[in-house]
């Protein structure tokens, strides 16, 4: 057991902890969402991290946010993977003027500040929870797009791709079966990656007030416990439980894409062998 | 960055002028496609200007001329510098924004300083010496912050150093306006984002030592009796600093964003606050303002960072002539 080991066994419990409690949240979470308590409640036994400004308890609140956080992560990162593998697989695998102009196109959405970006619209649009899917999903494939590439031209130049393709397969037989599987890995790295970079903008979208009113999340938490007093009345447990969330999820996501990354620099050895 | 160095800085000038068109006209486009009406769209809520304002507003704004005049007159507006007037200041926009951009540089440019050369140094290290377990706990740790957003740790940097021990003011960027009040009130945010930049500038000098490591002129300088601290510091790292040029660069053209929610946290007076502020009251033209500023602030630096990539790689200077 090394380190290598421990990062995929952290990161996948982390990631697993976390849906689970999105999916499972209206059963195992010990309050409704918007039962109201005693407000400004300390920890106690049947509140555990104590309630907020309009007596929710802060723990179901945290569970119930989680779903935001989750939809909104793999959602946007399923679009923006989807949209960077295939610019990626079609730049890399034909060349020439195909590849010129995709990463061309890559390298100009590449340089739009995201974020500022992103609260332009949602300021203007109100952001409902799928328009910062498909919004985040727009922009952040170009980091995907970028790695797909040269590992495509890489196995392009294998014998057993030139071998396929002496048989007859076609393009798109070859891109489907032979160089797809080859690049799976580093598809589920960079997929994990996108999520925790879409979670953190959501998060600070909600931050700043910006996010979907209609749901409860993370970065909402914050921000009422910013203006609703949880400071002043220390009340520890509302400011610091959901940045602490947060922090896991992330961790979570990133130790997970970099033990897959790992497996990939391996299963790309044993190729070119 | 290599292939765009490789299709030369006219490709990438023509790119900003692309980015800059495009998103001009987004910022022209979204006012006038959301619902409501289009004035206070352009101007905002919260102005309390009266209906006859804003009947001669439409006029003097120019909305009930066709698309393209409209579209014209922006553009033409953006390029000689006139980003509006901001009714919730009373000022107009490129003022608010030259106001607040002293003190979002005051914080943004040392934290810039101190991360890049903080993170240079340990990333080389732990990238040079691999199997230190000084490398190894500083890798551990940078994964750790890294998946920290800069927010995150401003929250729980406030509430330990300022609410719990009570060691530095909570919020805003001076009591008295004199040095040492200004210091005290930077010493935290200045630290959580140098810690962040440091965070991300680590991972790219390690990685660009560990691939140095396999060059042939670390043995030979090895040969020649070199220690290692020497060959690291005197040659190694010169040849890995390249992508973090490049990187830093872009970064530099993020400054105006990147402190934005740490403001927010600290309740400093830059442009992140004034951003977050415009949000909350719908001040759409500073909105749209500030972020035609930083997307200016953005291709600018991107076009900076392929010259000095083109210029300081002599491989790609080559190619390129």
């Amino acid at each position: 057991m090394n380190f290598r080991n421990y990062e995929l066994v952290i990161g996948l419990s982390l990631v697993l902890f976390f849906v689970s409690c999105a999916i499972l949240s209206p059963y195992i979470a010990p309050y409704g969402e918007n039962e109201r308590f005693e407000p400004y409640g300390h920890p106690s036994l049947s509140h555990p991290l104590g309630t907020n400004d309009i007596g929710n308890d802060i723990l179901s609140l945290l569970m119930y946010s989680c779903r935001v956080s989750v939809v909104v992560g793999f959602c946007a990162s399923a679009i923006a993977v989807g949209i960077g593998l295939v610019v990626g697989l079609l730049a890399g695998y034909f060349g020439g003027y195909v590849d010129e102009m995709l990463m061309c196109v890559t390298d100009t959405v590449m340089i739009l500040p995201k974020l500022p970006l992103i609260i332009l619209i949602g300021a203007y649009t109100g952001g409902s929870i799928r328009t910062i899917i498909i919004v985040i999903g727009l922009l952040w494939w170009t980091s995907t797009a970028r790695i797909i590439r040269p590992k495509v031209m890489q196995l392009r130049e294998m014998e057993y791709i030139s071998a396929s393709r002496m048989l007859g397969f076609g393009s798109r037989e070859v891109l489907l079966h032979e160089i797809l599987p080859n690049i799976l890995f580093i598809l589920v790295s960079k997929y994990m990656l996108t999520a925790a970079s879409a979670l953190i903008s959501e998060v600070s979208l909600s931050f700043l007030g910006l996010g979907d009113p209609s749901w409860s999340s993370w970065g909402l938490m914050i921000h009422m416990a910013f203006t609703r007093g949880g400071f002043v009345n220390r009340l520890w447990t509302w400011v610091l439980s959901p940045p602490i969330c947060i922090m896991l999820f992330i961790l979570g996501l990133m130790l997970l894409a970099r033990a897959f990354e790992r497996r990939e620099l391996s299963a790309m050895a044993e190729v070119m062998v | 960055m290599i292939c765009m160095a490789r299709r030369g800085m006219a490709f990438a000038v023509c790119r900003s002028i692309v980015v800059f068109f495009a998103v001009c006209t987004l910022v022209f486009v979204l006012p006038r496609l959301m619902p409501g009406d289009p004035v206070m769209n352009l101007i905002g809520e919260d102005t309390g200007v009266t209906q006859e304002t804003i009947n001669q507003l439409r006029h003097h704004l120019g909305l009930d001329n066709s698309i393209g005049y409209q579209y014209v007159v922006f553009i033409k507006g953006v390029l000689t510098g006139d980003l509006g007037y901001s009714y919730f200041h009373h000022k107009t926009v490129v003022d608010v924004l030259c106001e607040r951009m002293k003190w979002t540089l005051l914080l943004a440019l040392p934290s810039f300083l101190i991360g890049t050369i903080v993170g240079c140094i340990t990333g080389a290290y732990a990238g040079y010496f691999e199997s230190r377990s000084l490398s190894q706990s500083l890798s551990i740790a940078t994964t750790l912050l890294y998946s920290a957003p800069p927010f995150v740790l401003s929250i729980l940097a406030l509430y330990v150093f300022s609410f719990k021990l009570g060691l530095f003011p909570m919020k805003g960027f001076y009591d008295s306006k004199n040095v040492m009040s200004i210091l005290s009130h930077m010493v935290l945010p200045v630290s959580v984002l140098s810690i962040y930049t440091s965070a991300h500038t680590f991972v790219i000098m390690r990685g660009s030592v560990l691939q140095e490591k396999g060059s042939q002129y670390i043995t030979a300088a090895r040969a020649r009796g070199l220690s290692e601290t020497t060959i690291l510091f005197r040659h190694v790292f010169k040849n890995a600093l390249l992508p973090v040029l490049s990187m830093m660069a872009i970064s530099l053209g993020f400054i105006f964003s990147g402190a934005l929610l740490v403001e927010v946290i600290f309740s400093l007076n830059g442009m992140g606050l004034l951003i977050y502020d415009a949000v909350m009251s719908r001040n759409y033209p500073i909105l749209q303002g500030a972020f035609l500023l930083i997307t200016v602030m953005v291709l600018v630096c991107n076009i900076f960072a392929d010259v000095a990539y083109s210029y300081l790689d002599p491989r790609i200077r080559r190619h390129g002539n």
